[in-house]
């Protein structure tokens, strides 16, 4: 082998090495912009399933009527506004079918997720 | 928990199907845009930049909110699921309680405040309590500032009081039940519990209290 083509395979295999290492950074990069700064901003969303429609009427009791059909140690998300207050059970909002009720309390209009 | 008037249009939010960082995003169908769950934030459309107004909420159990809010009503419907009991919270470093003011996050994890059930602590400039009961594993978070006074919390023997004149207080209304703060009431901060892998990822330069 001549010092020519050793010299000039010591370039190529130089130049792949910088092309990968570029390529990669920029891959990165591309996917996800702001990896570099510990950001999550960039939004790209995942069509998992279909859209699922608008909630607004749902069932709801009183305290003393809802009594014990509730487990005391299942978790609620409980909502006070104004003199109004209304206890939303995880369990019955998890789904993904269920995970917004469009709801008024106290005169407001609320989304309740969690 | 969030408001769901914006600019004097109530919108009417729907699951999208989609999901951002394992995370629901949210559609309202009045505009199109999309809105991330937990930033509560427009992210595409006709909204995009508009922020949800989060509404203070508690996650508590239910034994523990009918004793609290006997004159309330909850939704009653079939369960989706089972799994959302006190069991969850067998690991409670796996949760926090955390709040966003102005774009900054700060977040107390529940293994930091089952050791410290009353904390005073200041964020963005705001005096604030994180108060946790732990029998029910309830965090909660107020402004502890009254009349331009700040106060500083403490709980012992079952009893929420506060150093500068001994108030007793209830934690769940936020009232002065006893002493010369009788009858003062803090105001609750829009706080949420997370699990905590889902807070990172969504407020990745959040401080967290504990671990």
């Amino acid at each position: 082998m001549s010092p020519f083509l050793k010299r000039n395979k010591l370039l190529i295999g130089f130049s792949g090495l910088l092309f990968c290492v570029v390529a990669g950074v920029w891959f990165i990069l591309a996917w996800n912009p702001d990896s570099l700064t510990g950001q999550t901003r960039d939004f790209r969303p995942i069509q998992v399933v279909k859209a699922f429609p608008a909630i607004t009427k749902f069932p709801v009791k009183s305290v003393r009527e809802a009594g014990d059909s509730l487990n005391p140690t299942e978790l609620v998300l409980g909502v006070t506004v104004g003199k109004e207050s209304r206890a939303y059970p995880i369990n019955m909002l998890t789904g993904p079918q269920r995970e917004i009720l469009n709801d008024t309390l106290g005169g407001k209009a609320i989304a309740a997720t969690w | 928990m969030y408001a769901s008037k914006v600019n004097d249009q109530k919108l009417t939010f729907v699951v999208s199907g989609m999901l951002w960082n394992r995370s629901l995003v949210m559609q309202d169908l009045e505009t199109g845009s999309l809105w991330s769950h937990i930033l509560g934030e427009a992210m595409q459309g006709k909204l995009k930049g508009t922020h949800l107004e989060q509404i203070p909420s508690v996650m508590t159990d239910w034994g523990t909110w009918r004793k609290q809010h006997p004159g309330g009503s909850v939704v009653v419907w079939n369960r989706t699921s089972r799994n959302f009991t006190h069991e969850i919270y067998a690991r409670p470093e796996a949760f926090v309680l955390g709040i966003v003011v102005e774009g900054k996050a700060k977040a107390w994890g529940f293994d930091y405040l089952t050791k410290n059930p009353a904390v005073n602590d200041t964020f963005q400039e705001r005096p604030v309590l994180v108060a946790f009961e732990k029998t029910s594993v309830t965090a909660r978070m107020y402004d502890r500032k009254i009349k331009d006074r700040v106060l500083t919390f403490r709980f012992s023997d079952g009893n929420w009081t506060d150093k500068e004149t001994d108030s007793n207080w209830n934690i769940v209304t936020g009232v002065a039940t006893h002493g010369s703060l009788k009858g003062a009431q803090l105001t609750a901060l829009p706080a949420i519990v997370s699990f905590r892998a889902a807070w990172k990822t969504f407020h990745p330069r959040s401080e967290i209290a504990g671990n």
